[in-house]
């Protein structure tokens, strides 16, 4: 009976430790934990395929880098000096970028935490890796996507963020920010006080200023709605495009502009603005001027409704 | 033989990789030609008629349906007739229209906000308004599909990538198919010329960086 026992009992086992034998290294993942010296302003490169980028900041004049690399992965390069320091998670036979789809990738995803610090310029590549960035208040911060979704909420001078079809979830409070995606929501918000681009294909854009005003403005969509609600301030401009896209203008209720909007087949609305149709053929315009009408802004749709709001 | 002769050819050749260059000096030969100096539509139209199957309509502003193509299609079999000559610059831009018609149309999956035919660009247009050159920015945005589908071709990535791709690369031909479209309905508009550039650079931009990096 115990042989039979053990006949039967010991396969299984076998079994289970000889998937585990085999399943083990599937699922290692080599931990990460690297420290580096930076200048206060340095700049930090990171580049990571897929998995994540989480980047925070602390006061200290070092980058450290933790998570850990996926099975399959090459090796974590970490080059560069003082001023400026690259981590690239590196595949085997391909390079880091987005050709790594072409290659039948079978590697495991890398989950990079890098800490820098908090003025260090920023420049993050990803492809379906999300990016998550909190905190930092850097002269630049440039991050570029694919797939990934992007989180972003910090105080760069200057930001310039796009993906392809990962949506973009920033708080921002800097003068200069542009965004893009082309499927890819967009939602922009925080304290934007100068200039702000936003353009997307067919994502929808979600604008919101919060206790600022800005200085110019620009929205692009094709098929994407753009929805924004900001303060513009005398002499700035606002330009919003979409082709089928519906555009949702909020400013302020003393603004002070000169307000055009233009559509072949969509509906057109501003307070108190006269809409003009010709009396032949499509399309509808009007001009209203806004208090003193220092600014200018412009709304152009082919289809899409386009409508001021002041608030 | 001038220009206008030779044009006809060019859609024979669509697959041997001559194209790009054959469609350049055609939409330029396209530029130099003068507007006849009178109305030959009612005599196309007449044609048309004596050709269409029943039930078939000419297109006009009243009638035009892009998804059956009126112009191009009926008048490709015309440049065999005997006034193969008058017809040649009627022809050449029928058969441009309808190789660009073909060409995009091989790029473009097919989505709820694309045209069902790929009836865009100068085609429609033109049935809309019969006699009626393409505009200025129509003629742009024709040489612009062009242009850009040749640049494509050379680096359109491997297939792995593209399929990792396709959501991306069919949003972006669905929506240059919006504004082509939009531009058939519209063909002064410097915005969706403006708006067709940017969609295809991003299309190209994406094409590149899938098959280079």
């Amino acid at each position: 009976m115990t042989s039979a026992f053990r006949n039967r009992s010991v396969p299984p086992a076998a079994a289970l430790a000889l998937a585990l034998a085999v399943a083990l290294p599937a699922f290692a993942a080599t931990p990460i934990n690297e420290t580096r010296p930076l200048d206060p302003q340095g700049s930090v490169e990171i580049d990571n395929v897929k998995g994540s980028i989480q980047v925070r900041v602390w006061d200290r004049p070092e980058v450290k880098i933790e998570g850990s690399l996926g099975d399959g992965v090459e090796k974590l390069a970490i080059e560069g000096d003082k001023q400026q320091i690259s981590i690239k998670v590196r595949y085997p036979n391909r390079g880091s970028g987005i050709g790594f789809l072409a290659g039948g990738d079978k590697s495991e995803p890398s989950d990079l935490k890098v800490t820098v610090p908090l003025r260090a310029r920023l420049d993050i590549d990803a492809v379906s890796a999300s990016v998550d960035v909190n905190g930092v208040a850097s002269r630049e911060l440039k991050i570029d996507s694919v797939s990934g979704d992007v989180v972003v909420a910090g105080a760069p001078r200057e930001a310039e963020i796009e993906s392809v079809s990962g949506d973009l979830n920033l708080t921002l409070n800097s003068p200069k920010v542009s965004a893009q995606t082309v499927s890819g929501d967009l939602s922009l918000r925080g304290r934007l006080t100068g200039e702000v681009a936003v353009e997307t294909v067919s994502g929808a854009v979600d604008l919101t200023a919060h206790e600022s005003s800005l200085n110019k403005l620009s929205g692009e969509s094709v098929s994407g709605d753009l929805r924004i609600a900001a303060a513009l301030n005398s002499g700035g401009e606002i330009a919003l495009k979409t082709v089928s896209g519906d555009v949702r203008l909020g400013l302020q209720r003393d603004l002070s502009a000169v307000v055009r909007g233009e559509s072949f087949s969509g509906e057109l609305r501003a307070p108190n603005a006269q809409i003009q149709r010709p009396k032949h053929g499509p399309g509808s315009s009007f001009e209203q001027r806004y208090g003193s009408g220092s600014g200018r802004v412009r709304m152009e749709t082919f289809s899409g409704d386009a409508v001021l709001d002041l608030n | 033989m001038n220009d206008n002769e030779r044009n006809p050819l060019a859609p024979e050749r669509a697959g041997d990789g001559e194209l790009p260059d054959a469609l350049r000096w055609q939409l330029r030969a396209l530029r130099r030609d003068q507007p006849p100096s009178r109305d030959l539509w009612s005599g196309i139209a007449a044609r048309l008629g004596e050709q269409a199957p029943a039930g078939h309509v000419e297109p006009t502003a009243a009638t035009a349906d892009t998804s059956k193509l009126p112009a191009s299609v009926a008048a490709l079999p015309r440049r065999t007739g005997a006034k193969r000559g008058w017809m040649a610059p009627l022809a050449l831009a029928a058969s441009v229209a309808a190789l660009a018609i073909g060409l995009s149309a091989h790029f473009r999956a097919q989505g709820p906000t694309a045209p069902a035919d790929g009836g865009y660009a100068s085609a429609p247009a033109a049935a809309d308004k019969p006699g009626a050159a393409p505009s200025l920015l129509q003629r742009e945005a024709q040489g612009m599909t062009l242009q850009y589908q040749a640049a494509l071709r050379e680096v359109d990535p491997a297939s792995a990538a593209s399929l990792a791709m396709k959501p991306a690369f069919d949003d972006l031909d669905r929506n240059a198919a919006l504004i082509l479209d939009a531009l058939s309905h519209n063909p002064d508009s410097r915005m969706l010329l403006e708006q067709l550039r940017r969609t295809y650079a991003r299309r190209l931009a994406l094409a590149q960086r899938l098959a280079y990096t």
